[in-house]
């Protein structure tokens, strides 16, 4: 019975406080059985029972129910974050901590945050070239290897297109364009070349061979790539010219040490025109290209001891 | 060894005939064994040579060392050609010795086989600091002395460039400038290293030298009054050098004597710059110096006869042009074209042998003090410490 209650019952039955035990033993009367029992507190006969929840089933997870020649393609059709019970595979991901194994698939904030390529498994990647096959038309006959194709197409414009799920579509930089030829391709002669050389600069990938020119200069791309097209015209124009003031290359001017003409040259048919034992004219040509090498290739401890040796031969002291 | 009377702190002994005075903690570590015994722990002796003819040399002897006679070193040396360390370590171990390495030998041995009816050939020993490029030049100026070259010797060409004690505009060139007193000092070590062949050789001079009215040297002179003359009126000097060098060029081409040119950093004549400043304060090239421009007019290839030697080291360049120490970034393209075609030859640190006997030549000489430097950890540790360069572990060894 509740505090409020039972203060209640005090209130209304008059002398009931004081004399409560008393009224209780002498009103007791067994021969009257009808009479009501007051009970202060109550036993509640029966416990409330709590709703029955229905308990939903924890099934195990998927993957234990898929077959091993299932089509991966239906399970995963498309770009999704990883859930762990529909991928077969154990796969752990993340910083261990201290004396843990790595984390394991299951509540992998760090695999479901990464994305993830299971909708693009070869065998469904093929599935969609099968399907996009009918699309496109066949491949040009001709251009199967990549050297046909760049001797046809050496030339490569690149363009980049920026998405943006904003109120404008727009990006600054789809105005860039970058054009790549290859210069065996442009097919100069050495003065060409050279001089297409000292044109570009650092445009120019001594590596590759590749001439890179990039294009911003313009609002769209098509002006830039239009752009690009006429530096390359120009730059291959003026490179076949020849202009009246360019006999004034001296040799302080060349891009490459050239032995024929030099001092070197000079000093080493004198000795070797002095020497009267007829040397054979390739301790002369060995010469020229150890030098030739030491001056353009660099120097090094290898390429003096070259030097060394071919001079011994020279000067007859193998 | 004989071990004699002890004095104090010093014990006089007598090693390879010569009376030394070593440190008594030096001499025979003796340690005492359980009998209460002195007994003498033998001290390394050093790999030596008794030939002191250079010529002799072959590749048997390398890593030993062969002692140089006082007299030689004053005759050859005495006005430079060694250097101050090396000479003060000399002086300390009462002989100037040094080591017999391939370096040197390949060269001696080319120039021994060398055609002279060609145009000089040139040997360029080149390598980084302190490995023994001018050490192994010392050798080869020895070899050419005792084989009857005229040595033509520049010990330090830098100096003229750098430190040089006086430089005047040329009397009798108006486009050139002279060094006086270190001219003076030139004539008068090649005096000292060529007076006595060249009165065996009897060259006399072909042309009149008139340096003032009264003053003129005549054709058929012995060549050592020019040089003679050049010592007492600075003022000529450098003329009389030139002149020198003319006359020696001449009579080698006429298969009348050979001539040894040895220029210790050579890459020094091709630097651009001198410390050397005009009156409108700019820098002089040394190009204009006459001396410089009467050593280069040996190095061109129109005599014969001739053998030229020198080293290429990175401390004779400026100091913005030291970063690598092969010869065509030292020498530019002026010193290559003049020099080309030469013969470079690489001088590297101490391999096993020359370390060994490095270590065993200064503990012999009683100059390594620690007990443990002869021992095995000593020796790796003294290996470790200077990388195997000669320079770095004399310097180590110093304070050892």
């Amino acid at each position: 019975m509740s505090k409020i209650m039972l203060r209640q019952v005090y209130r209304g039955v008059q002398g009931f406080r004081l004399h409560t035990a008393a009224s209780l033993a002498s009103e007791i009367n067994p021969a009257e059985e009808e009479f009501r029992t007051l009970e202060l507190k109550t036993v509640r006969q029966e416990k409330r029972t709590m709703r029955d929840r229905k308990k939903t089933p924890i099934l195990p997870p998927r993957y234990k129910r898929q077959k091993l020649d299932q089509n991966w393609g239906n399970v995963w059709p498309t770009a999704r974050t990883f859930h762990p019970a529909t991928v077969p595979f154990p796969v752990r991901q993340g910083y261990p901590a201290t004396g843990q194994p790595t984390p394991d698939k299951w509540g992998n904030a760090e695999l479901m945050k990464i994305p993830n390529f299971l909708h693009l498994t070869p065998p469904v990647i093929k599935q969609q070239c099968e399907v996009l096959k009918k699309f496109c038309t066949p491949w040009p006959v001709g251009l199967e290897t990549p050297a046909k194709q760049d001797k046809h197409f050496p030339a490569t414009v690149s363009t980049s297109s920026y998405l943006h799920s904003s109120p404008s579509l727009r990006d600054d930089r789809a105005r860039i364009v970058t054009m790549k030829v290859s210069l065996k391709s442009l097919e100069l002669d050495d003065h060409g070349r050279d001089k297409l050389l000292r044109l570009v600069k650092d445009h120019h990938d001594p590596k590759t061979d590749t001439l890179t020119l990039v294009a911003d200069r313009c609002p769209l791309s098509t002006q830039n790539r239009d752009y690009c097209t006429y530096l390359l015209t120009v730059l291959y124009t003026e490179a076949m010219k020849t202009e009246p003031w360019e006999h004034e290359k001296n040799v302080a001017d060349y891009e490459r040490y050239v032995w024929e003409g030099s001092r070197s040259e000079a000093a080493a048919r004198a000795l070797f025109n002095a020497r009267d034992d007829s040397p054979s004219e390739d301790v002369l040509t060995e010469y020229a290209k150890v030098v030739t090498e030491l001056h353009n290739e660099g120097e090094d401890d290898s390429s003096v001891s070259r030097y060394r040796e071919s001079v011994l031969k020279l000067v007859g002291l193998t | 060894m004989a071990v004699r009377a002890v004095a104090g702190r010093f014990i006089s002994c007598i090693h390879n005939n010569e009376l030394l005075l070593c440190h008594r903690s030096i001499v025979g570590r003796t340690r005492r064994s359980s009998s209460t015994q002195a007994v003498e722990e033998p001290r390394p002796i050093a790999s030596r040579t008794v030939i002191t003819n250079p010529s002799h040399h072959t590749s048997d002897h390398i890593g030993s060392w062969y002692t140089l006679e006082p007299n030689t070193v004053k005759r050859l040396f005495g006005h430079g050609g060694i250097p101050k360390p090396y000479r003060t370590l000399c002086d300390a171990f009462f002989e100037s010795s040094l080591m017999v390495r391939q370096p040197a030998l390949s060269t001696i041995d080319y120039i021994k086989r060398s055609n002279l009816n060609l145009p000089p050939n040139k040997f360029m020993l080149y390598g980084n600091n302190g490995v023994g490029k001018t050490i192994s030049l010392v050798h080869i100026t020895h070899f050419l002395a005792e084989d009857g070259w005229v040595l033509v010797h520049v010990p330090v060409p830098s100096q003229w460039r750098r430190v040089f004690k006086e430089v005047v505009p040329s009397a009798t060139n108006p486009d050139q400038y002279d060094h006086t007193r270190d001219s003076v000092m030139w004539l008068q070590h090649f005096r000292s290293q060529n007076t006595e062949l060249l009165k065996s050789l009897q060259l006399e001079t072909s042309e009149h030298y008139t340096w003032t009215q009264r003053e003129a040297t005549e054709v058929g002179q012995p060549l050592m009054t020019l040089a003679d003359f050049g010592i007492s009126r600075a003022r000529f000097a450098s003329d009389c050098v030139t002149a020198i060098i003319k006359e020696l060029k001449q009579c080698a081409s006429q298969d009348r004597c050979k001539v040894a040119v040895v220029i210790d950093g050579i890459n020094s004549l091709f630097c651009p710059t001198s410390r050397y400043r005009l009156e409108d304060l700019t820098y002089l090239p040394p190009d204009r110096f006459t001396i410089f421009r009467a050593f280069l007019s040996l190095l061109q290839s129109d005599w014969k006869n001739g053998v030229i030697v020198g080293t290429i080291d990175k401390r004779d360049n400026e100091g913005e042009r030291r970063k690598s120490y092969l010869p065509r970034y030292l020498l530019r393209q002026k010193g290559w074209e003049a020099l080309d075609p030469f013969i470079p030859i690489p001088v590297v640190d101490y391999d096993e042998v020359e370390m060994r006997s490095a270590i065993n030549y200064y503990l012999d000489r009683g100059w390594l003090q620690s007990p443990h430097s002869g021992s095995d950890v000593g020796r790796k540790e003294l290996a470790a410490l200077s990388n195997h360069n000669p320079l770095t572990f004399m310097e180590i060894c110093k304070s050892i």
